[in-house]
């Protein structure tokens, strides 16, 4: 304590400087339906109305501890509404092995959906999930091919299908001003819960941490946003080179997402023009009679500079155009063929042929070390038609259908006609029994909104679950890393049947406050300190001082936290060059009376450069004469 | 005697002050000044700071900004930074060039090959090293000791250090804690960065080296992310990359005990034009010199086109690609003894474009029909006359070429004999100045074979008979395989032959063909429908002599359409632009053209161009007068093509052979025979990449987002919160670095930037 008293008595001054305002945009074609539940979360729900009846898309349950604090609020679940849990009959077509197609006519449901993503279990899936595959391996495959096929066959399509409505989520949450829509959330919360999102498509997803998700979007977006160019780019150059029209299309995205391409009807006419379908995926359209049976056309007008123009433009030049092919571009590599005008069972047969071809692997059980021969084989070829530019990936292909599907469903800019045609083909695209139709989906999304809503405010539903979490979090708080793991091993061994929870006390309330408050603190401070050598740089003094202060606060109350906070506090007093910040420091390792604090101080204490500035800052004092300096009868010091 | 030692004790002064500095150097390819100010003005709404903070930290407020900095002679990353690297004028001319006599590529942006060869102890710099280092002229790295730099891994690499690439994949997994490895994996592992993260770590730590006064870090990263992706936010991730970079270094520095006596500096060779309004459109020039409009030509290219979709694509030693024509009208099937075309596209809004010698083309033709059997008695001797008539219409300059070539190259056999006899009288032959001798004799060698077996064809079409030719000849003995000949004049370029028949020779006049390409699909408001802009050659000043009352230099014309056409023309230290028509040159060389008024839809928009800074009353007169080339540059530099007029001066103009050895002059002659015919400059938002898809944006023109690049100073001697408005280009750089730094800085063309040492700042 003698070190402490030390340091206060070196305390200086320090001046923050001001808050910045804050600013969002605007939405209005999705917008957001707050729940309060009254068990002290809420229910956050994106509504699309693009198409005039309200469609909700995705909910979340912001669990808020009854308080306006955002410091202590965590989100517990996120429902993606048109993920339902599966009829019998969907799970019996769902076992069969090379059955393609969807299974509609779900019934009315009145259950609360299941949540996509469980925070307080997100090991769990992970853990499930390698379990599940052991168990595949080593028991239902080694029982015979009815075995392995069926349950090979249902597992691929479940995880399939629930990839596929994350996906359809992430597309209809992209396409907005998240920030705008969610006032209440932070940009880096909304990017964590996309990344949580993104991720936890994969099976070991669940297990990345809350700091990387919002890199992991990030990079998804990035990813996302070259392969969009590029295939923009690509599809403009090969409609030009085959003497075809070219025409971007947003339907529910914020960026061009889709391309249209058309030939002119003048066009047919010319003999003999060559045409490249590499990349394009298409027959060539010239000699070809079943362009007659298109059935759609649309006339464009073109001014002397080849672009599009009004139809009573003075001098425009008229041309029918009829649409050959419908084309992703979010899709890695290439554009994705989702519509062959023509031929518009195609790209359902393609697919399914190439399900075929790919999941026979897995029904006749064609191991590599077992067929390695036909497994290279296979694998050299595939990797060659990818090289090609074939789409190879299976989830790649999957994504961009299901994404067509729900944007067909909120978009209101094509032609109705062109627009019926294409959502017909796109239904022919289901090839996954747990899918529904465009109509089904709608339905089931708006009726499964209203079991949530009626379970989140029902005292039977939400509450007692929420309890539950908030009291199997408690026990991460009161036991130690030994008890905590025993739990761990209870809870694998009887197959998560078993989770240890506390009772909740007065006590516990309040700690499981502090700790999300500690644990909010010090993720912000640790991500600024990684984001930079020198944290006042890029954020704000004020915020890192707040965020000091109320850690060094809230550890005193909870000695447990005191290690770590001690520890943080010393790293941000050696990163900082900024005087009041590291007095503020040294103020907040001194009241935290805690063993940790007194050793951080001891070694920054022993630390050359910090003698220096103590040095320094004791001249300075000295110097300023007139600096008063009050010293509080516990020892705290402060501006 | 007194003023004796005020000068002695000043020099020891100066000279220990300038001992004691030292320079770091991020060098950004391609990164645009104002998308930087941009972000930098631009607040973070969570803590109100800058969304770069620690470049607005650095050199917006502790820094000056030269916000007007553009690249010099064409916005290429290697020609760019060749003048930043030396602040000598340009010799290099793009990121690939073709020798004509011998088609070898000097492939500049290509690490494989060098790494490769590295290890073989093949190589021992890279390419466009070794070829400045033939041509005699330093870079900046060269005036520090080898012990007194840190050089990052770069296009201007002098050596490698096998330690930094051997412990980069290393490094990249044990300097992370297995959570965040197992973070990294889930949400995809980005390996691109690992050298460049590995350089960061070396260069921090020999900040803490006093004994290190030069280090470097060059980034491709962002320039590659540029060409991919027009998205703000994917800009802006890669951007908080290099402010954090900045913040690492600069606190280094301060920590470092040379904190008050280093210069840090970020550069970049050009800018990029990319905007979230459009996507660059790219238009394939391969295919249209393959197709028939084209010429029919097999074309060659540094990298595959489509390289993506092509499992060849994947070979990275790949320096030039030959697409054979599906056209050919001559050539069907023999690409690989006769492209006809060489292409060098990189950067990507311009191209530089290599035909075939006119000459060769018609000497092709002909000795075609002199190998038919079917050609009659009077049909053979007119093919013999007009064999005649081409060979010796050219009789004169290949017996120059041939003569001086046999000089040069007995020269060149006695220098290898020589420079192998010092190699063996070293002592340790492993060392990098061995080495690079010996990497010297082999390039030497190859010239001299490659360039003897070039005229061993002269010689033999100069003593060629065509009446005595009997059947069977070998049209490779008269023309030579892979090789272009001498350059195209601009009759050549508009009369170039592509076939014969009926006769007479079918030709294309190159400048109408490719005015004349437009797309169908004009989907971007931003983009016209027109890819090619202008095209620009060189008029050697022998063409122009005639034209003007003075004696001029080099000139150049920009060709728009048949009414849109300009001169610039080089007088001394000053220059013209002159806006023309219905430019000609005849078969005799004579250039003949209508002088134009000034008006609108002249190449560079000069007239129209609200920018322009002359008197408004008076803009004709000023543009009809001849003016230096800082008037140019103050006139012009905001203007939509910004220093265009400078850059086409110096891109096209070619400097006398230096005085010296026949060796010197062998180097000249090399360096020469990698002039492209002409150039091709795509309209805004246009590209000619190939090689995949560049719907991010590109650089290559003169387009002012192109041009202008990034230079900000912060440091030692350097204003705080200084922005410099007076422009400036590439050749500035080196001599006010080293100025700064206090080391001799005479003799270089290019002026200081000098409101960096005003009194007043």
């Amino acid at each position: 304590m003698k070190l402490a008293a030390l340091f206060l008595w070196m305390l200086l001054s320090i001046q923050v400087p001001p808050a910045y305002a804050q600013s969002g945009g605007t939405n209005s074609d999705l917008h957001l339906e707050r729940l309060d539940t009254g068990a002290g979360a809420e229910l956050l729900t994106l509504v699309s109305i693009r198409t005039g009846s309200p469609e909700p898309v995705i909910s979340f349950l912001r669990d808020t501890l009854g308080d306006d604090d955002p410091s202590n609020d965590r989100i517990r679940y996120i429902w993606v509404l048109t993920y339902a849990r599966p009829s019998f009959t969907q799970r019996m077509k769902a076992s069969v092995p090379f059955f393609y197609r969807k299974s509609g006519n779900a019934p009315n449901t009145d259950k609360p959906p299941k949540p996509i993503v469980d925070y307080s279990a997100t090991s769990r899936r992970s853990l499930t999930g390698v379990l599940g595959k052991l168990f595949q391996r080593e028991f239902l495959d080694s029982n015979g091919m009815w075995s392995r096929a069926t349950t090979r066959s249902y597992g691929s399509n479940a995880g399939e299908y629930r990839n596929t409505r994350i996906s359809q989520s992430l597309e209809a949450m992209s396409s907005v001003d998240l920030e705008s829509i969610f006032p209440g959330l932070s940009a880096k919360e909304l990017d964590r819960i996309q990344g949580r999102l993104i991720v936890t498509q994969r099976l070991f997803g669940d297990l990345t941490s809350e700091p990387h998700l919002s890199i992991a979007k990030e990079q998804h977006e990035l990813r996302n946003s070259a392969m969009r160019a590029a295939n923009w780019e690509m599809l403009r150059q090969k409609a030009e080179e085959n003497g075809l029209y070219f025409q971007p299309l947003r339907l529910g995205s914020q960026d061009p997402s889709y391309v249209l391409l058309w030939v002119a009807r003048e066009d047919l006419a010319i003999p003999n023009r060559a045409f490249d379908k590499q990349l394009l995926h298409i027959p060539s359209p010239w000699n070809d009679e079943r362009i007659a049976d298109i059935g759609y056309s649309e006339t464009w007008h073109f001014d002397d500079q080849n672009r599009r123009v009004d139809s009573d433009s003075i001098g425009s030049r008229q041309v029918e155009v009829i649409p050959l092919a419908l084309y992703s571009l979010n899709h890695p590599k290439a554009p994705l063929l989702m519509v062959d005008f023509r031929d518009r069972s195609k790209v359902r047969r393609v697919e399914v042929r190439r399900r075929a071809f790919e999941d026979t692997a897995g029904v006749l059980s064609l191991g590599f070390f077992s067929t390695w021969t036909y497994l290279g084989a296979r694998n050299a070829w595939t990797a060659l038609r990818g090289r090609w530019g074939a789409p190879i990936n299976r989830q790649a292909r999957l994504r961009p259908y299901s994404n067509l599907r729900y944007e067909l469903s909120v978009d209101n800019s094509l032609d109705p006609q062109l627009r019926a045609i294409i959502a017909e083909s796109v239904e022919h695209l289901s090839v996954n029994p747990f899918e529904r139709s465009l109509a089904e989906e709608s339905n089931l999304a708006a009726e499964q909104y209203t079991a949530l809503k009626v379970w989140a405010l029902s005292p039977n539903g939400l509450a007692p679950k929420l309890d539950r979490d908030r009291r199997a979090e408690m026990a991460g708080l009161t036991h130690g890393k030994a008890l905590r793991g025993l739990f761990t091993v209870a809870q694998v061994a009887s197959l998560g049947l078993y989770r240890h929870r506390e009772e909740p006390t007065p006590d516990r309330w309040a700690q499981l406050d502090r700790q999300r408050r500690i644990n909010y603190h010090v993720a912000q401070l640790r991500e600024v300190l990684e984001s930079s050598p020198k944290p006042e740089v890029v954020a704000s003094i004020r915020d890192i001082g707040e965020s000091v202060e109320l850690l060094s606060e809230l550890s005193k109350q909870d000695p447990s936290s005191g290690k770590r906070v001690a520890k943080l506090v010393s790293r941000l007093f050696r990163q900082t060059a900024d005087d009041g910040l590291r007095h503020q420091c040294l103020d907040s390792l001194t009241r935290m009376q805690h063993e940790a604090a007194d050793n951080e101080l001891a070694k920054l204490m022993a630390d050359p450069e910090l003698a220096a500035w103590l040095r320094s800052a004791q001249q300075a004092l000295r110097a300023d004469s007139a600096t008063e300096i009050e010293v509080s009868s516990n020892g705290a010091g402060g501006p | 005697v007194r003023k004796l030692l005020v000068c002695l004790i000043l020099f020891v002064f100066t000279s220990g002050h300038a001992a004691d500095r030292r320079v770091v150097i991020l060098k950004v390819d391609g990164l645009p000044p104002q998308m930087l100010a941009d972000f930098v003005r631009a607040r973070d709404p969570a803590t109100g700071l800058s969304r770069l903070p620690w470049i607005e930290k650095v050199f917006f407020r502790d820094g000056a900004w030269v916000k007007n900095f553009y690249s010099r002679g064409v916005s290429v990353s290697a020609p760019s930074w060749q003048v930043l690297e030396t602040g000598w004028p340009l010799v290099i001319h793009g990121n690939v060039e073709y020798d004509r006599y011998t088609m070898s590529a000097y492939d500049y942006l290509n690490f494989f090959p060098f790494y490769f060869r590295y290890s073989r102890s093949k190589s021992v710099d890279m390419p466009i090293v070794e070829t400045l280092d033939r041509l005699g002229i330093p870079f900046l790295l060269d005036r520090f000791a080898v012990s007194e730099r840190y050089q990052g891994i770069q296009l201007f690499q002098r050596e490698l250090r096998w330690p930094t690439v051997e412990s980069t994949l290393r490094k990249r997994f044990t300097s992370r804690s297995p959570e965040k490895l197992f973070n990294e994996w889930q949400s995809g592992m980005d390996l691109r960065n690992m050298v460049n993260e590995q350089i960061a770590r070396e260069l921090l730590e020999r900040l803490k080296d006093p004994k290190i006064l030069y280090l470097d870090y060059f980034t491709p990263e962002f320039d590659h992310l540029l060409h991919i992706d027009n998205n703000p936010d994917s800009q802006y991730v890669r951007l908080r990359e290099l402010d954090r970079l900045v913040g690492l270094i600069q606190t280094e520095i301060e920590r470092s005990p040379l904190a008050g006596q280093t210069l840090f500096v970020v550069i970049s060779d050009h800018g990029m034009n990319t905007s979230p309004d459009f996507f660059s459109q790219g238009f394939d020039l391969v295919k249209f010199f393959g197709s028939a409009r084209g010429g029919g030509h097999h074309v060659v290219t540094n990298r595959h086109p489509n390289e993506a979709f092509k499992v060849k694509g994947l070979n990275p030693f790949v320096s030039a690609v030959i697409t054979p024509a599906p056209k050919s009208s001559y050539l069907p099937g023999q690409q690989a003894r006769y492209p006809t075309v060489l292409l060098d596209l990189d950067g990507n809004e311009r191209a530089s474009i290599y035909l075939r010698a006119n000459a060769l083309n018609r000497i092709h033709l002909l000795l075609q029909q002199l190998q038919r059997k079917d050609l009659s008695g009077d049909e053979r001797t007119q093919v013999t006359n007009m064999l005649e008539n081409v060979i010796n219409k050219n009789r004169k300059s290949w017996q120059r070429v041939a003569d001086e070539l046999e000089e040069e190259l007995n020269a060149v056999r006695a220098a290898i004999d020589n420079t192998r006899r010092i190699v063996a009288s070293l002592p340790n032959k492993k060392t990098p100045e061995a080495r690079r001798l010996r990497v010297r004799i082999e390039d030497w060698s190859r010239s001299v074979a490659a360039y003897g077996k070039y005229r061993q064809t002269l010689l033999n079409l100069l003593s060629l008979n065509a009446r005595q030719l009997g059947p069977g000849f070998r049209i490779e003995d008269f023309v030579a395989r892979r090789a272009m000949g001498d350059g195209n004049t601009i009759h050549d370029l508009q009369n170039y032959v592509t076939a014969f028949g009926n006769g007479s020779f079918r030709t294309t006049n190159y400048f109408a063909a490719l005015a004349s390409l437009n797309a169908r699909n004009n989907v971007q408001d931003r983009v016209s429908n027109r890819p090619v802009d202008f095209t620009a050659v060189r008029i050697p000043r022998d063409d122009l002599t005639s034209l003007f009352s003075e004696e001029v230099e080099d000139g150049v014309w920009l060709y728009g359409d048949d009414r849109h056409q300009a001169l610039i023309v080089h007088r001394g230290n000053k220059l013209r632009y002159m806006p023309v028509a219905a430019l000609t040159q005849d078969a005799d060389g004579r250039i003949h053209f209508e002088n134009s008024l000034w008006g609108e839809g002249y190449p560079l928009h000069i007239w129209e161009d609200p920018d322009l800074e002359v008197p408004d009353d008076d803009r004709a007169a000023w543009l009809d007068e001849w003016h230096t080339e800082t008037e140019w540059l103050r006139a012009t530099h905001r203007t939509r093509y910004s220093n265009a007029v400078t850059s086409l001066a110096e891109y096209f103009l070619r400097r006398p052979a230096p005085d010296g050895d026949l060796v010197t002059r062998f180097e000249h002659r090399r360096r020469e025979n990698t002039d492209a015919d002409f150039l091709a400059v795509a309209s805004d938002g246009w590209n000619f990449n190939v090689r995949g898809f560049n719907p991010g944006g590109n650089h290559g023109s003169f387009l002012r987002s192109s041009t202008r690049s990034t230079l900000f100073l912060s440091g030692v001697g350097i204003p705080a919160g200084l922005v410099i408005d007076e422009p400036y280009d590439g050749l500035s750089f080196v001599p006010t670095l080293l100025r700064l730094l206090g080391r001799p800085h005479d003799g270089f063309p290019g002026p200081f930037i000098s409101e960096l040492f005003a009194p007043a700042s």
